[in-house]
């Protein structure tokens, strides 16, 4: 981070200590990094309002977590950790109704993704969703945040506190799982 | 890049193919805020906590002064009627020991008396 970066960002977090100055600063933090944090949501949850709503709550679950924040990370990191563990327990809830449910649950991301109006990809790449949605959370969350948004280890490092050697190795045996995957259809 | 991501890369884009309804990002923050309390619970007890703990220490020092005082009552008292009869009625051993002193007997003429055929 440049200076002026790290200055904002300290002058952030004293704004959220304050309570006087709490809920403009946390105001100003929902309309700056929403859109960031809304696209690392909707790529583990899929669709649109599921999204919405994991990312609602995830908003709701930092403001009252908010005297638990004490500067050890940045403010855009804290969030995105919520979001994520938001994310990846609605996905765990989900899979254990579709069991529940006895619908069958190969092909059923595919599908339900070229049926969603807010999904303009092809055929190939509701596969792709559907290899990733079927990897473990670490490897499915890493493979988004280093494929999708293309973010350094370190960083993702910092978001899920694991260590960078750990990452590779999920990252490199996700994208093998994924090639198989097409290699398999082709 | 291993032989793997090469394939990936090849094989599928990086475009994003999820979209978002018009205006959606400009409505959530006034979605998230109006969700979000007013006031913290958590300032709320922040600021009554000194009360609290003053509340706190009254309590423990009423309860420990009634405690101590119907304590100390009880000690003071008999702990029944019959006990308070027979401590009001039977003399203490000191009172023998006087008056044996006063009229100069000692323990051998009280077992004489006492054994005698009288």
């Amino acid at each position: 981070m440049s200076n002026v970066e790290i200055d904002q960002e300290h002058l952030l977090q004293q704004q959220l200590r304050d309570p006087k100055t709490r809920r403009r600063a946390f105001e100003r933090v929902v309309r700056q990094y929403s859109e960031q944090l809304y696209w690392q949501v909707r790529r583990i949850v899929l669709t649109h309002d599921d999204a919405n709503d994991v990312l609602q709550n995830a908003y709701v679950k930092a403001w009252q977590a908010i005297d638990q924040f004490h500067g050890d990370s940045k403010v855009l990191t804290w969030l995105s950790r919520i979001a994520i563990n938001e994310s990846l327990d609605f996905v765990r809830r989900q899979k254990k109704v579709n069991q529940l449910s006895a619908d069958d649950p190969d092909g059923s991301v595919a599908s339900m993704l070229q049926a969603d109006d807010y999904f303009d990809g092809d055929e190939t790449e509701a596969q792709l969703q559907e290899a990733i949605s079927k990897l473990p959370d670490v490897q499915r969350t890493v493979f988004q945040l280093r494929y999708y948004d293309e973010m350094k280890y370190s960083e993702i490092s910092r978001l899920l506190d694991t260590s960078e050697g750990a990452l590779k190795a999920s990252y490199h045996i996700a994208v093998k799982k994924i090639t198989e995957f097409f290699k398999a259809r082709d | 890049m291993t032989e793997e991501e090469k394939y990936l890369y090849g094989k599928i884009h990086r475009d994003n193919p999820f979209r978002v309804p018009d205006g959606y990002f400009d409505r959530l923050a006034d979605e998230v805020m109006a969700r979000l309390p007013e006031e913290k619970p958590a300032a709320r007890l922040v600021a009554l906590r000194p009360w609290l703990y003053a509340a706190a220490c009254l309590c423990i020092a009423v309860i420990a002064g009634v405690s101590f005082y119907f304590n100390r009552n009880m000690q003071l008292q008999p702990a029944s009627t019959d006990d308070a009869i027979y401590a009001s009625t039977v003399p203490s051993d000191s009172y023998f020991d006087d008056a044996a002193n006063h009229m100069m007997v000692d323990n051998q003429d009280i077992y004489a008396c006492l054994t005698s055929e009288y």
